[in-house]
């Protein structure tokens, strides 16, 4: 049982605070993704795990022990950093070989662990190459080894596919993805792309300032984004700023808006909206517990889709339309806009 | 322009190289007196072979150059490691500090420890001089091996911690590898500052007891001898056959591991 809890882990650094009271559970083999932009604290919280970083306040238990006054070589973690870090003056077989080397294991049972663990990752053919002499996927996969091969209780990556090119990086997700679910390791995923983090991950965490954000599956939090933070980072989002109707109900620039949800601040009511949930119609058509009149201002075709940029009663919106062979819409075109109270998801700010 | 470039690096090479051929081939040359033709001879070897005085001189400098390599070395490393791998109040400030007695003239600092090692007890004589060049190369050792710890980064001593290494395991098998290129320069720098210092050394060393440059230097002030154009020879081969060796094995290294 590797389990990590963190508990109102908080750090400063000068004035500014890395971590603010961050409380966060990382279920045992799970794959987790702390997702945020740069200075969210995602890194800190990171190396926080690892050891590397002594928060002024909070603990962090791994698999049930705490951990808070264990140095980074007695955590029993593994770690993929962003440049890799492989040790230039060693082989590849010696630098997976490293995690068991200090800790005094018998040759024979390294000189197996070392082999089991380049078939993992592909890379028998070049034990005896230097890192230098392989390309950036491959020192990726010797840095995955290396991490691996003593059989951490964790695996922490940050950013580890952030320096690969976009073909090779996809390539590599899948490869993760493959060994984290082969190994069952517990791991824990820095990014700031949030596409990756919503692919690979089977629960996320949203960093924003030193601050929790939200944390849970990747299709509940991009389904039901709490905050605004969480429904703008993760994918793109209208924002619909409201008053209070009289009925009850919210009301955009005069027009009535539905949500299946309850609102959390009925006086001020702020909603979001994905492109993908809402449709375009001719005025007065099709039918939709919400619609909004608006004036297409720009298209962007896209393939597989066609962005439209609509100027709304209250601001501008984004409604992405599937391509179904309909032609597309010219600038200045009067539409309504249309989508689901299901879709409408009420946010704080 | 490649033409050009050649003919203006010779030129240069020339302005530094000049000087040293002609007192190298003057140590070939019979004639005391550096009379023309050369009448090539051994003879101030032969002479240098029978001096005492000069070859207990060579020993003691080569002693004290290797004996400071190692101490300046030994003792700088750490230094270079608490400033760039420690984050704490004053660092800056003492990195700084380190800067200026490179630039004080040795005059001055041979002066400051020569009235500070009377005062203190430590007195004149080799260790004298070992102490003084060991101060001399310090700040040298630091600044290089300095330079090669921030080419790499706290990561690969972060690496070798998280996959279990103890701080004394990560410095010698990871650390001490990666900057071994930088410690091969600092020491051979420290050699090269104790081997050529003659003011410190003049000031520091017992009569009986000089190294080289100060008992050249006595031994100029006494009538030049050709048998000095022969020593200095034989430092200047053994000076360029040192410095050829290590830039050879720095690059068999590898100096592009980043």
């Amino acid at each position: 049982m590797s389990a990590v809890v963190c508990s109102g882990l908080t750090q400063v650094y000068g004035t500014q605070a890395a971590l603010d009271d961050v409380s966060v559970t990382v279920p045992d083999g799970s794959f987790f993704a702390l997702l945020g932009p740069s200075g969210s604290g995602k890194t800190t919280l990171l190396r926080a795990v690892a050891g590397f970083v002594r928060p002024r306040a909070g603990t962090i238990t791994i698999g049930g022990e705490p951990v808070d006054a264990l140095p980074a070589h007695r955590r029993g973690l593994g770690m993929v950093f962003q440049s890799y870090a492989l040790f230039p003056h060693l082989s590849v077989r010696d630098n997976v070989a490293f995690g068991l080397d200090v800790r005094g294991r018998p040759k024979r049972e390294i000189d197996e662990r070392v082999r089991v663990m380049l078939a993992l990752v592909q890379l028998e053919e070049y034990a005896e190459r230097k890192p230098r002499q392989l390309s950036g996927g491959q020192q990726q996969r010797v840095a995955l080894a290396r991490a691996l091969a003593p059989g951490p209780r964790v695996l922490l990556l940050d950013e580890p596919l952030s320096a690969l090119d976009r073909k090779l990086r996809q390539a590599m997700q899948l490869e993760l993805k493959r060994i984290q679910r082969e190994v069952g390791v517990t791991t824990i995923f820095v990014t700031h792309d949030q596409e990756e983090a919503l692919s690979l991950a089977d629960r996320v965490a949203i960093l924003d300032r030193g601050r929790l954000v939200q944390e849970g599956p990747p299709r509940a939090l991009y389904e039901r984004p709490e905050r605004l933070f969480a429904a703008t980072f993760l994918g793109d989002a209208n924002i619909l700023e409201g008053e209070a109707g009289g009925d009850g109900g919210v009301q955009v620039a005069g027009y009535p808006v539905h949500a299946e949800a309850p609102l959390p601040d009925p006086s001020a009511p702020m909603l979001a909206v994905r492109p993908e949930k809402m449709t375009l119609a001719e005025p007065g058509g099709g039918r939709a517990d919400n619609r909004l009149p608006a004036v297409v201002r720009a298209n962007i075709f896209g393939g597989a889709g066609v962005t439209y940029i609509l100027d709304g009663p209250a601001g501008p919106l984004t409604v992405i339309v599937q391509n179904r062979g309909e032609p597309v819409l010219e600038d200045g075109t009067a539409v309504d806009v249309l989508w689901s109270a299901e879709h409408t998801i009420p946010v704080r700010p | 322009m490649t033409g050009l470039a050649r003919v203006y690096l010779g030129l240069v090479l020339a302005f530094l190289y000049v000087p040293i051929a002609l007192m190298a081939v003057m140590a070939f040359n019979a004639s005391p007196l550096y009379a023309l033709p050369i009448d090539w001879s051994g003879r101030w070897f032969v002479a240098l072979a029978g001096n005492d005085g000069l070859q207990q001189a060579t020993i003691n400098s080569l002693a004290i150059a290797v004996a400071t390599a190692a101490v300046a070395t030994a003792i700088g490393t750490p230094a270079a490691l608490a400033l760039h791998r420690r984050r704490f109040r004053g660092r800056t400030l003492l990195q700084i500090l380190l800067l200026p007695p490179i630039t004080i003239p040795w005059l001055i600092v041979g002066t400051a420890m020569l009235i500070f090692f009377f005062w203190t007890g430590i007195g004149r004589g080799l260790h004298a001089v070992l102490i003084g060049h060991v101060a001399l190369a310090l700040p040298y050792v630091v600044v290089i091996v300095g330079t090669r710890l921030t080419r790499h980064g706290a990561e690969l001593e972060e690496a070798a911690a998280i996959l279990g290494a103890t701080p004394i395991q990560a410095f010698f098998r990871v650390t001490v590898p990666v900057i071994a290129p930088g410690l091969v320069a600092a020491a051979l720098f420290a050699f090269a500052v104790s081997f050529d210092q003659f003011v410190i050394s003049y000031f520091l060393s017992s009569p009986g007891m000089q190294t080289l440059p100060v008992a050249i230097y006595s031994a100029i002030r006494k009538g030049f001898t050709p048998e000095i154009n022969a020593v200095s020879t034989l430092v200047i081969v053994f000076s360029m056959v040192l410095l050829l060796a290590v830039s050879r094995w720095w690059r068999f290294s590898g100096e592009d591991q980043g």
